[in-house]
């Protein structure tokens, strides 16, 4: 037997003097808790996800708005343009 | 006839794996001991033993499904803490860096009757004098982990841990001196 035996016997009943009544217990709630961290999780990343997604649609829908009514108002000028180009009318 | 203990064992971590929690609480109780030890063995301090071993068996719990060979339970548990422990002295190395950290807080002492013989105050100062992972392999072996298991954890060859594990030895024998004050 190695002259440390003992004291490796000490230092583990020591450290197992350190967990304390229903750690067990205490360990599978936390356990419980912590499973339902990666569902907040998703939800979190789902939520930022759509608000993301809504404020490119938004923008989207906006910036093609304004570049239509330009592109009409443009059209319109050409077509005013034209009109005055033919003779006759 | 009664079940062997290994039978036994691998029945409990099938229930764990079940998520049925009274296994998952007997698990934890016939290794919390153990696991304790192994924790303490790695980073020498009382104060961080009970949350270190409910961060092991919290991942225990939660990585359980993943286990594919039940009777491999105990050495996939002791990879687990080892891995644990390891992490959690390289986060407290880093934190150091960061934060302004004196030798009282190093030096926390150790409360009263914790330190109940010389030996194993001579054991807490030797395996303070050497590194992590020597500190855990010594744990392992203590643990009754084979050289291929240990191998397998550290992904070393079996030579390699042998070599390891007769440097550990020596250095904690030269500064394991039970008879001088550490």
């Amino acid at each position: 037997m190695k002259p440390e035996h003992h004291a490796w016997d000490c230092l583990g009943d020591h450290a197992a003097s350190l967990i304390s009544t229903g750690f067990a217990e205490r360990t599978v709630c936390a356990s419980r808790k912590a499973a339902c961290t990666p569902l907040g999780q998703f939800f979190l990343s789902a939520t930022t996800a759509t608000i993301c997604a809504a404020a490119v649609m938004l923008f989207f829908s906006q910036s093609t708005r304004v570049e239509n009514s330009r592109n009409l108002a443009g059209w319109q000028e050409i077509a005013s343009a034209n009109d005055d180009l033919i003779p006759g009318q | 006839m009664e079940p062997s203990p290994t039978t036994a064992l691998v029945e409990l971590v099938r229930r764990a794996q079940g998520r049925d929690e009274a296994a998952q609480c007997e698990l934890i109780k016939a290794y919390q001991r153990r696991i304790a030890g192994f924790i303490y063995a790695i980073t020498g301090r009382s104060d961080s033993v009970e949350d270190i071993a409910q961060q092991i068996f919290i991942k225990m719990i939660r990585a359980l499904d993943r286990l594919e060979a039940p009777e491999q339970f105990e050495s996939w548990l002791f990879r687990l803490a080892r891995n644990t422990c390891i992490d959690h002295l390289r986060r407290q190395k880093l934190r150091r860096i960061f934060l302004p950290f004196g030798p009282e807080h190093e030096n926390v002492p150790e409360p009263d009757g914790a330190v109940d013989a010389e030996e194993f105050d001579a054991l807490r100062h030797a395996l303070s004098q050497l590194r992590p992972q020597d500190r855990a392999l010594l744990a392992l072996v203590r643990e009754g982990r084979s050289h291929g298991e240990i191998s397998e954890t550290l992904g070393i060859t079996v030579a390699a841990v042998k070599a390891r594990l007769h440097r550990a030895r020596e250095h904690l024998r030269q500064h394991y001196q039970p008879n001088h004050e550490a």
